[in-house]
């Protein structure tokens, strides 16, 4: 009897005890909310959300309008003026270097992946051209930047190493000669291509001018591959853009998921004007734009007045309703921003490179007489840049006609060509100041571009500085990367801007 | 057998061998005989008491039923004093005769109530007797925990146990973060294991609150009622908890709740009442002499930028002289401050809570039913908290060997529009930090929509109207809980026991949250209004086993358990939110106008366990504990998810081994007790390998799916916590005074965490194991016996003191820190060779010669290279409980210490830049510019000190932000935590009310509060994680209490 009590207790406890025992429950943690990257889903759906994520980010308000728009004195801050007294967020520039990388850069490499298995130029090229178009934005704001070791995972180099801003131009040129030679014709990611609609004939032509605007922007600091690579460019595989309907943009949904994220912005703050650079330029000209870059001031509804970068806030904010707020093609409707406003403008495109930017790259080889244009050519690029940009921002051809009549407008050749055609470029890439900031650090033009009375700093930024991030993660090779590019300060040039 | 008892029976042999050469003499002289049995005062033996006759070092401990035996040789004759103690009991003492007649005396303790002593319950729920157990833990019992009626389980124990530090929040119903000797996890959760009554509970954090914003739901623990709980002990540190395996590497907060035994025989009926009124307890210090604006100029024309200043959210603007300035309540009204204008906003809340038991013990059985109701007004106006928890319980004998017991917690929580923390207009203190200190709150609350149907405001551009979003954008989430457990308890014999325990905790909280037409800062501006529901449903099962064999052999008493344990966790998460809707008003799907976000998701993982540990005690002075457990976890990959780890303690009673060091009554008892143990953990589940996220938003109609930010990483292995602890438990002065501390090292190493990466690599962080963090302290515990008059008159004192020192040992190879949080540029860090916790930041720009801060154009510079600024931990926190009894009148006062710790001050760097408080008068005492504030720094071109005049408004600007140095505060603070006045009304009294019992009390918390950290609550966190700690967003403080308390007993 006593050994059956004990029996009967022992195995009630040790049943347990033995079940316990059980070791191998690795079957339970697999995942059941997301594919893997064993299995992973389709390519499109990949890139659908790169491109979209990219475009957020460099054609958004943080980066673009907060930051790169100012050194383009596209825009001015009327409060919280600090990046336009070059009065950096530390927390946001390091996300600006840090976030491309595994935000977008490495699901392109996950398109380009896929799709080089499966032997797919058409998915893997437009990867590959998006992905150098986001790493160049990248060197042309801090230089050297981690590229030939990047993007490995685990499986590479914890630390990448920092490469020399020329041989990442090098690389990245050779990348889109790649991706433009082997894209042919065909539906490429289809409906999921949110740029072209899988029409990988546009993607060789947005690919080829690519190439020239990175060739281009060797003018300075090494003419001879730029030369070579821009008669590259313009003979590329496939042609150039031809029209803006070659545009490479997204359109956004505007469904108050996906807006424009310009007029996300405006929709609930009111912290920018068009910049007084930008509106006396462009003013006298009669400018057809101005309406439609601008907005009339609050205090006088016949008036556009830019507003100063780089004051101090209080000043700034004197200016509040004396000065244009950015376009109604944002935010139309009501003069005051606030809680309520029109819907419309959250379609509005973001630019990533337009058919008027390589017009103007080619009126500029030409009047400089390189890339295998001469300078004969460069009136014909000019008018059609000029118009192009009219009528992508919603000009008419007609308006565009009497714009380039004035006799201020109209094309001169030898010097002042060039700078007409680099103001033009200038006005052109309206919502893409990144671009325009790069050309005003090569060339100097627009001239009237100069650090605000109230910046920090007495000159321009030549560049950004690191992200702190790397300085914790990535120390030893941020070094290395200063020690050979200069000083980690807004102030040291890059390679191409020597 | 003591050794006392040794000693004589020693000299008895010695003797009887004498005897066989001199039975002649011995015949002559027979020995004397003492017999007899100690009792409590409720008549109950007590065992283990030592009864002796001092000055003959000999003496006998008394048994099971409380009876002893000594024998006195006969050779000595005459008085003796014949002594009865036990630790935990006053000391007797009688006078008596040795003349070789046989006696019997009989001793009734009274008990004494000390903490080195006693049954406590340790891991796996073993009740064993303290002065054998070689680990640190604290016991509180049920009084101490509900003498104030606060309904957080967490905040009641503020201030009460060593070694444990406490962080409460403000909000209604918020939540409370509690750490054991420091946080040991450089990512993970720092939080103890929580179980109750054998089965692990749920203390999950539902807060979404962030510096941000987010809402404060709790934690899951608060779902218990501090009525129901009969006591808890806290085991600190992996040493004690080693057993609960894992989860417990943060040490164990064991919970046994009320099942009817041990309570008065046959039926009882408590009711408790409670009625508490809550206060705001910290208010800022604010200005009343400049009002909206900026540069001294005002005008309002629409408030969002249109008139002079009047989208301007801050208070740099007119003198306040009852000027006419055009206002939000009209043109030309006169310019004046309210200086309540915040105060007036918050009203006083409460807290009514009526609780009923009914208890009911027989010879074999005994039940307990009990049903809470708690109602809580917030102090932000309507907003409410209800919670109700009905808890049953019962045990029974089905017969001598076999029985069984089980307890249901059905629990069920409803808040009501509980306020928006950190960064957000629905935080109405934010809102009151970027403000006009000329805003009348009364015409915000007369009127919060215009006649046209739009909002009527002070400021259009940023702000919502607070009571607009008080009663406009409603809140409302529930937490529904079923914690239940069953066991059998089979006892094979007189040695062997077996125990069979299920038990299941499931919850599910839901969270509804509305924002209506014209919210700033939620929602799309074009629609009418927005709306999210998040839910989360989770259970976990544990089924136990355990045997436990109880054997003694002579002096060795021998315990060994062994046991096994399957646990399963099941997780189910949902959410849907639109940013848009096209009806005002109606928050539901079919009325969303833009496309809704929809996520869900599952988790499942469990752990296997098996365990063991033999305890063996000599002669009840010196015991040895060894543990050891294996865990089969889900999380880890198959070749490391199977991880052993074991523990070894031991403590001795010097006092009972060497008697000598009690003589002259200095110390009574005296334990040495240490241990050394180690404990595994595992992984969160699916961090093995990386998946895609995808997304319910179709981006113009196109699937989308990105890899994560973070990187999977397959060869993880466990994570290992090493604890050291060595204590002395000491009763001096006859126990007046006791002293129970504990020196510790509890090393984390092979951290599962997610290591921040260079970018570069395509992601933002990676899993991995790496790094170590150690944290040594003294945790100490004095209670004293202040003063007892002869009148009743007692006064009682307990002292807690923990000192804690956190190190960040090493991070991964190369890696110097690891960013916890972070806030405007301003990190909350794990650093290597600093405490977890570290502010790191942007500091003035100084001097090198000087130290003095440099400026430009009369302004402070900040420096380009963050620094360290400060870190969250404090340098020691204790508590002091004074505690006065005087016939049926017990007053207690409880101070809670906080010394050293830091945060950056949000809500005191804002208020600086705004002009809103007090000390931004300086500078402006004349005029808003005048007279103007000279900084005391260095020039930077000229290098000599400034000169240069600037106005108060440039220099808050400029000083404060983005310089964050300035705004780094210690946060030490003395708390006047609780006190109670309570009262037990005399039988006499009760007769006419019919009532066996009725306690009265008055009870306080958070009454004062004294601390050199400026205008705002030093204890407010943003939320109970990690990260939470070290800013302060505005949140809300702790509330300020005051109530009466109803026991009865009818």
């Amino acid at each position: 009897m006593r050994t059956t009590r004990l029996s009967v207790a022992m195995l009630a406890a040790v049943a347990v005890a033995a079940a316990a025992c059980k070791t191998d429950l690795t079957g339970l943690n697999v995942n059941p909310n997301s594919p893997s990257i064993a299995t992973p889903p389709p390519a499109g759906t990949i890139f659908a959300n790169a491109v979209r994520v990219t475009n957020q980010r460099v054609g958004g308000s943080a980066y673009q309008l907060s930051q790169m728009e100012l050194l383009a004195q596209h825009i001015s801050q009327v409060q919280y003026v600090d990046e336009d007294r070059f009065n950096y967020r530390v927390g946001n520039i390091a996300n600006f270097f840090d976030q491309p990388y595994y935000l977008d850069l490495m699901d392109y490499q996950q398109v380009y992946q896929i799709g080089s298995t499966a032997k797919d130029a058409n998915s893997w090229g437009p990867a590959k051209v998006m992905q150098t178009y986001v790493y160049q934005s990248m060197t042309d704001t801090w230089g050297d930047i981690p590229f030939s070791q990047a993007l490995q995972g685990m499986t590479g180099p914890m630390k990448p190493v920092y490469d020399a801003q020329k041989d990442i131009y090098y690389a990245m040129l050779k990348a889109l000669t790649d991706a433009s030679t082997a894209m042919g014709t065909g539906a490429g990611l289809g409906s999921s291509d949110p740029v072209y609609g899988g029409d990988a004939a546009k993607w060789k032509k947005f690919s080829n001018a690519l190439r020239a605007r990175m060739a281009m922007r060797l003018q300075k600091a090494d003419p001879a591959k730029a030369t070579a690579e821009l008669a590259a460019a313009f003979s590329g595989p496939g042609g150039l853009m031809a029209s803006n309907a070659d545009n490479a943009k997204i359109s956004w949904p505007g469904d108050a998921v996906y807006d424009n994220p310009w007029a996300a912005n405006f929709s609930t703050r009111d912290d920018h004007r068009v910049s007084k650079t930008l509106l006396d330029y462009m003013g006298p000209l009669n400018d057809p734009r101005v309406p439609i870059f601008a907005q009339p001031t609050v205090a006088d509804p016949t008036k556009y007045t830019g507003l100063q970068n780089g004051m101090d806030n209080a000043t700034a904010n004197s200016f509040f309703n004396t000065t244009s707020r950015p376009g109604a093609i944002f935010y139309p409707g009501k003069t005051t921003y606030g809680t309520y406003g029109s819907t419309a403008g959250r379609a509005t495109p973001t630019y990533m490179m337009t058919y008027a930017e390589q017009c103007f790259i080619q009126a500029e080889a030409a009047n400089r007489g390189i890339g295998g244009l001469s300078a004969a050519q460069a009136k014909g690029f000019y008018d059609a840049g000029v118009t192009a940009s009219i009528t992508q921002w919603g000009g008419t051809a007609a308006q565009a006609a009497t714009f380039l009549a004035d006799p201020n407008v109209a094309y001169k050749s030898g010097t002042d060509g060039l700078t007409q055609i680099l103001m033009q470029k200038w006005v052109a890439l309206f919502s893409q100041g990144g671009e325009a900031w790069s050309d005003w650090r090569r060339t100097g033009i627009p001239t009237a571009i100069a650090a605000g009375p109230k910046a920090l700093a007495t000159t321009m930024p030549r560049r950004m500085q690191y992200s702190t991030t790397e300085q914790s993660v990535n120390n030893d090779q941020l070094l290395a990367a200063i020690a050979r590019q200069g000083a980690d300060a807004l102030t040291t040039r890059m390679w191409w801007d020597k | 057998m003591n050794i006392r008892l040794a000693r004589a029976w020693l000299a008895g042999v010695v003797g009887l061998a004498m005897c066989t050469g001199a039975s002649a003499v011995a015949q002559a002289q027979a020995p004397t005989t003492i017999k007899g049995r100690v009792v409590t005062e409720a008549g109950n033996p007590l065992a283990g008491t030592s009864v002796f006759i001092d000055a003959l070092k000999t003496g006998a401990q008394t048994g099971e039923d409380g009876r002893y035996t000594i024998v006195v040789a006969g050779r000595t004759r005459g008085p003796a004093v014949l002594v009865a103690r036990r630790i935990g009991y006053k000391r007797a003492t009688t006078n008596i005769n040795l003349s070789g007649t046989a006696l019997t005396i009989d001793f009734t303790l009274q008990s004494q109530a000390m903490q080195l002593t006693g049954m406590v319950v340790t891991a796996l729920s073993v009740q064993r007797e303290k002065t054998t157990i070689g680990t640190s833990q604290q016991a509180l019992d049920n009084t101490s925990l509900t003498q104030t009626r606060e309904a957080n389980l967490i905040n009641a124990m503020s201030g009460k146990t060593s070694g444990v530090s406490i962080q409460g929040s403000g909000n209604i119903g918020g939540s409370s973060r509690i750490v054991i000797r420091g946080a040991g996890s450089i990512t993970g959760n720092n939080q103890p294991l929580f179980i109750v009554d054998g089965v692990p509970v749920s203390n999950q954090g539902f807060s979404t609150a962030s510096a941000g914003g987010g809402r404060d739901y709790g934690n899951a623990i608060s779902d218990l009622n501090p009525d129901d709980i009969a006591s808890i002990t806290v085991l600190k540190g992996p040493n004690a908890a080693a057993l609960y395996g894992s989860r417990a590497s943060n040490g164990a907060v064991v919970i046994s709740t009320k099942n009817g035994r041990g309570a008065a025989e046959g039926v009882t009926v408590q009711i408790r009442n409670y009625m508490t009124y809550d206060q705001f307890s910290v208010m800022p210090k604010f200005q009343n002499r400049y009002g909206q604006g900026f540069m001294g100029e005002f005008s309002f024309v629409d408030g969002a930028g249109s008139g002079v200043n009047d989208g301007a959210d801050e208070s740099w603007g007119p003198q306040l002289n009852g000027q006419p300035i055009d206002q939000f309540t009209g043109p030309k009204m006169p310019w004046v401050a309210h200086p309540n204008n915040v105060k007036d906003f918050f009203q006083a809340g409460h807290t009514v809570s009526n609780a009923v038991s009914v208890t009911a013990n027989g010879a074999k059985s005994a039940a307990r039913l009990s049903l809470t109701k708690d109602n809580t007004q917030g102090i932000v106006p309507n907003s409410s908290l209800a919670r109700l928890a009905a808890v049953v319980s019962a045990t029974t004998a089905i017969t001598d060997k076999l029985s069984v017991s089980g307890s249901l917690q059905l629990v069920q929580n409803q808040g009501f529009n509980r306020p928006i923390n950190g960064y957000d207009e629905g935080n109405p203190f934010m809102g009151f930090t970027w403000f006009g200190r000329q805003v009348d709150v009364q015409a915000l609350k007369a009127q919060y929509y215009q006649a046209d149907g739009s909002l009527f405001n002070w400021n259009y551009n940023y702000h919502n109207n607070p009571y607009w979003t008080a009663y406009e954008n409603s809140e409302i989430d529930s937490r529904d809980r079923v914690i239940s457990q069953a066991s059998v308890n089979y006892t094979a014999t007189d040695w062997l026991k077996g125990m069979l325990r299920v038990g299941q905790d499931f919850y599910r909280n839901v969270a509804d949250e509305h924002f209506a037409k014209g919210n700033i800062d939620h929602g799309n501006a074009s629609y009418n209004g927005m709306f999210t529901n998040s839910a989360r449903r989770a259970y976990e099962s544990n089924i136990e086993g355990l045997l436990t064999a109880n054997r003694s052999y002579g002096k060795f008493d021998f315990t060994g358990t062994m046991g096994g344990n399957i646990r399963r966790n099941d997780e189910f998460r949902s959410a849907y939110s639109t940013t848009g809707i096209t009806v005002e008003k109606i928050y539901n799907l079919s009325n969303a106008a833009i496309v809704p976000t929809v996520t869900n998701s599952e988790y499942h993982w469990g752990v296997n366990s098996i365990y063991g540990s033999a305890v063996a005690t000599w002669n009840k002075v010196a015991t040895v504990e060894v543990t050891g457990r294996n865990d089969y976890s889900s999380t880890l990959p198959k070749e490391n998810s199977s991880y052993f780890y074991p523990s070894v303690n031991g403590s001795l009673v010097v006092s009972d081994l060497l008697p000598a060091i009690t003589k002259g009554g200095w110390v009574s008892f005296m334990k040495v007790r240490g241990g050394w143990a180690q404990v595994g953990s595992d992984a969160q589940p699916y961090q093995l390998q990386t998946t895609f996220a995808g997304s319910s938003n179709k981006f113009g109609g196109r699937t989308q799916f990105s890899l994560p930010d973070q990187s999977a990483n397959s060869v993880l292995k466990p994570e290992r916590t090493y604890g050291t602890e060595g204590g002395i438990e000491v009763s001096l002065l006859d126990d007046k005074v006791t002293v129970d501390a504990t020196l510790y090292n509890k090393i984390t190493k092979n951290q599962i965490f997610p290591l921040t990466t260079a970018s570069a690599i395509g992601y933002s962080s990676a899993v991995v194991n790496a790094g170590q963090m150690s944290n040594k302290g003294v945790e100490a515990m004095v209670t004293l016996r202040t003063l007892e008059l002869k009148n009743g008159f007692n006064w009682r004192t307990t002292i807690n003191y923990t000192r804690n020192r956190n190190k960040v040992d090493e991070l991964a190879p190369g890696l110097t820190t690891i960013q916890l949080a972070r806030q405007w540029s301003t990190n909350i860090e794990a650093r290597v060779g600093q405490p977890y916790g570290t502010i790191f930041g942007k500091p003035f720009a100084r001097d090198s010669v000087t130290g003095k801060i440099l400026t430009q154009d009369g302004l402070p510079l900040g420096s380009s290279t963050l620094k360290v600024l400060g870190n969250v931990n404090p340098d020691w926190t204790g508590g002091v409980n004074n505690e006065f009894r005087y016939k049926n009148y017990t007053f207690s006062v409880l101070f809670d210490i906080r010394q050293g710790g830091e945060n950056f001050s949000i809500g005191n760097w804002w208020g600086k830049y705004s002009g809103i408080l007090q000390e931004t008068l300086k500078g402006r005492e004349e005029a808003w510019d005048k007279p103007g504030i000279v900084f005391d720094g260095i020039d930077k071109v000229t290098g000599k000190p400034n000169t240069v005049n600037v106005t108060a408004e440039d220099l808050n600007h400029n000083a404060n932000y983005p310089i964050i140095e300035g705004s780094i505060y210690n946060t030490g603070f003395v708390k006047l935590r609780e006190a109670r006045l309570s009262w037990d009304v005399p039988g006499t009294l009760l007769e006419g009310l019919h009532l066996k019992a009725l306690n009265v009390a008055l009870v306080g918390r958070n009454l004062f509060t004294w601390t050199k950290f400026p205008n705002y609550d030093p204890e407010n966190a943003a939320n109970s994680d990690n990260g939470g700690q070290g800013f302060d967003m505005g949140a809300l403080p702790t509330t300020r209490s005051i109530g009466l308390n109803f026991t009865i007993t009818p």
